[in-house]
């Protein structure tokens, strides 16, 4: 039993001191500083000694140290070395040297950095016997030192090298930092220059204050500004289009302490999108040239058209008229040789025989009503010689009132005019509307008794789905078309309805035997279709019949 | 009485000069000479020497026209009177050129004895 109590005792011990062991190394670890002393003898160093703290600085124990007096200098690193010995002088000759800094070579052959601080120590005469240093392992911060510095120096890179204007202002808008991009834009030469000044000293008045206006809004509200597009004149006058982004920055308590910012450069796209936008409105603007040409070419095309239609109606009358001009020729001879003959019949026969007296006056009016169909028939093909000059309508319906003065007197007719007094000017052959009133005036009279009434009206009409669904005889005109409406009422007895189909066509007449000759409607609406226009004859709700024409005005354009 | 004026008809159709002929000399007043072809018109006239001439505006063989102007520029009949008869016109057109076309006077075929006798009155000055 008393061996097993001894071995466990033993083990026990054994577990004591290993754990003691465990425990200095641990501390040795722990250990970054450490106390040498040196002795100075005559001026000159001595014997020196360091405490047990400096084998977890240097790897070396102190009695490493004692057995090798020179070993303090030989772990110095060798850059390092001349330094230390100038501290080490400096003290000799009785200064006292501030902390120095440097590298020794550890037992593990490792650089380790390390402060060395030494306090020189005095005989009660004042003669220097001695110093005691404290050496302070700073390898680590010295590495944290380097990293930080290695990342300064990266982020200055980066700052300066970005083409962005990169700064930082104080909590008064006031410049702290400003990049290379920025002192450039700024014109400053110095990095130092700009700080502590504000915008009011770069920028004119104006933009200065909407720069401060912004930053006062995020200092106070510590909400960052982000892609703001915004103007800027720089101190030599050139201008400029920002893309600003400002940030709050912060202290360690949150609070907001000043701002940075970062300017993007976007004067090339603005200028782009300003010249892009430029570029699209002169192409809008050629775009509506464009329509406007192609609306004038469609009027043209139109127009053309229309004398196109004319052409074609000119030539057909044309051929017409070739005919007519020969048939009348080949009757006007025997027309000629019949009035010779009467008159020379008239001469040699009885004179008292009143049946031959009537026979004669019988062939005399059927020679003037062959002649009359023959002028007629001229009249109708005579559309060749097509004169189109713009009239005012309203005159020359007074003209053709004025040459019928007579046959209307004699028939009592009244005439009642009822003219638009701004009717536009219509595009017309004068003397062929002229010619068309007359016949309408003429028939309208010969529709009466004695003492009828005849109304003239004219009138403006614009063309449309409104118009022709109020008036038939506009339906064949384009929308917006102007046109002038005339109309021919009298107060006779009308037409039959069962004969109005037929109204137009040559030869055909509603009047006694020897009064018509067929042709005076036809003439008119060859004269109307002549000039593009539109013409129908109805029976009046009332009494009587109305003949109503329209024709195309002159363009608006054209009036001037 | 004067002499009776010597007149020259002119047309292609023989029945109208031969009734213009009667309806003329009808009067007592004239002496009439017709002629139906175009290109004898010289030579008849050559030897009739009338006082004055009616001339048909278009005939086979030769254009009144032409044939009016050929006539005033020969020295024999420069002061022989010139009027026209025609059908290819109206009598409006005549009248509203005031009887006159190309600067001679016209008369519209069909046209009555007052109307030949009154221009033709009118243009011998009588």
């Amino acid at each position: 039993m008393k061996t097993e109590f001894l071995f466990a005792e033993r083990v026990r011990s054994q577990q004591a001191l290993e754990h003691s062991e465990e425990r200095y190394k641990r501390l040795l670890e722990a250990t970054t500083d450490y106390i040498y002393t040196v002795e100075v003898e005559n001026g000159e160093l001595g014997a020196n000694f360091h405490d047990p703290g400096c084998e977890a600085v240097t790897g070396f124990t102190p009695a490493e140290f004692a057995a090798d007096p020179e070993l303090w200098y030989h772990i110095i690193h060798e850059e390092d070395r001349a330094a230390v010995l100038r501290q080490v002088r400096r003290i000799l000759e009785g200064e006292l040297p501030p902390s120095l800094e440097h590298r020794i070579i550890n037992k593990q052959r490792q650089v380790r950095w390390v402060q060395n601080t030494p306090i020189p120590r005095r005989d009660a005469l004042g003669n220097l016997i001695g110093y005691d240093g404290l050496i302070s392992d700073i390898t680590q911060r010295k590495r944290i030192e380097a990293e930080l510095e290695t990342e300064r120096l990266l982020l200055r890179t980066l700052i300066d090298n970005v083409p962005d204007c990169i700064f930082v202002k104080d909590g008064e808008s006031r410049f702290v930092l400003n990049n290379r991009a920025h002192l450039k834009m700024l014109g400053a030469a110095d990095p130092h220059e700009a700080v502590g000044k504000t915008d009011t000293q770069y920028f004119p008045k104006e933009l200065a204050s909407q720069y401060r206006a912004d930053e006062e809004a995020l200092l106070r509200s510590g909400e960052p500004l982000q892609n703001r597009e915004e103007p800027v004149v720089d101190p030599q006058g050139h201008r400029y289009w920002f893309l600003t982004t400002k940030v709050p920055l912060k202290d360690a308590q949150g609070k907001v302490v000043g701002l940075a910012g970062i300017c993007h450069d976007i004067t090339e796209r603005k200028d782009a999108a300003e010249r892009l936008q430029r570029a699209y409105s002169r192409l809008a603007n050629r775009e509506r040239a464009l329509k406007r040409i192609l609306r004038q070419l469609k009027a043209s095309h139109r127009e053309l058209k229309e004398t196109q239609l004319q052409l074609i109606q000119a030539a057909k009358l044309e051929s017409l008229g070739t005919l007519a001009a020969g048939v009348a020729h080949e009757v006007k001879n025997p027309l000629q040789i019949i009035t010779m003959g009467l008159e020379h019949l008239a001469r040699k026969l009885p004179q008292e025989d009143d049946q031959l007296a009537l026979t004669f006056r019988d062939v005399r009016d059927a020679v003037k009503r062959a002649n009359s169909i023959i002028k007629e028939m001229l009249a109708l093909s005579a559309a060749t010689d097509f004169h189109v000059e713009s009239e005012d309508l309203n005159t020359v319906i007074d003209r053709s009132l004025w040459l019928l003065n007579s046959e209307l007197s004699t028939a009592h007719v009244r005439v009642q005019r009822e003219f638009a007094p701004d009717l536009p000017r219509v595009p017309m052959d004068r003397a062929k509307i002229e010619q068309v009133m007359i016949n309408l005036v003429v028939n309208a009279t010969q529709a009466m008794e004695k003492n009828g009434a005849i109304t003239l009206r004219t009138r403006q009409v614009t063309a449309g789905r409104e118009a022709a669904a109020a008036d038939p005889l506009v339906r064949s005109f384009k929308e917006g078309e102007n046109l002038a409406l005339v109309e021919v009422q009298d107060n006779g007895s009308g037409i039959p309805d069962p004969l109005l189909p037929r109204i137009f066509d040559p030869f055909f007449t509603t009047k006694p035997v020897g009064v018509g000759t067929g042709l005076g409607l036809s003439v008119v609406k060859k004269i109307i279709d002549l000039h593009g226009g539109a013409i129908e004859v109805k029976n009046t709700p009332g009494a009587g019949a109305v003949a109503r024409l329209v024709l195309r005005t002159q363009r608006k354009e054209a009036q001037a | 009485m004067s002499a009776k004026k010597k007149i020259l008809v002119v047309d292609d159709e023989p029945s109208i000069t031969r009734l213009l002929k009667m309806n003329l000399e009808d009067t007592e007043q004239y002496l009439v000479q017709v002629e139906n072809k175009a290109e004898r018109v010289f030579d008849t006239a050559r030897q009739f020497q009338p006082d004055l001439i009616l001339l048909d505006v278009m005939m086979p063989g030769g254009d009144g026209g032409e044939l009016a102007s050929r006539l005033q520029e020969h020295p024999a009949f420069r002061s022989v009177p010139i009027v026209f008869l025609t059908a290819a016109v109206t009598k409006e057109e005549v009248s509203s050129h005031k009887g006159q076309i190309g600067g001679l006077p016209f008369l519209a075929k069909p046209v009555d004895m007052p109307e030949v006798l009154g221009c033709i009155q009118q243009q011998l000055g009588a």
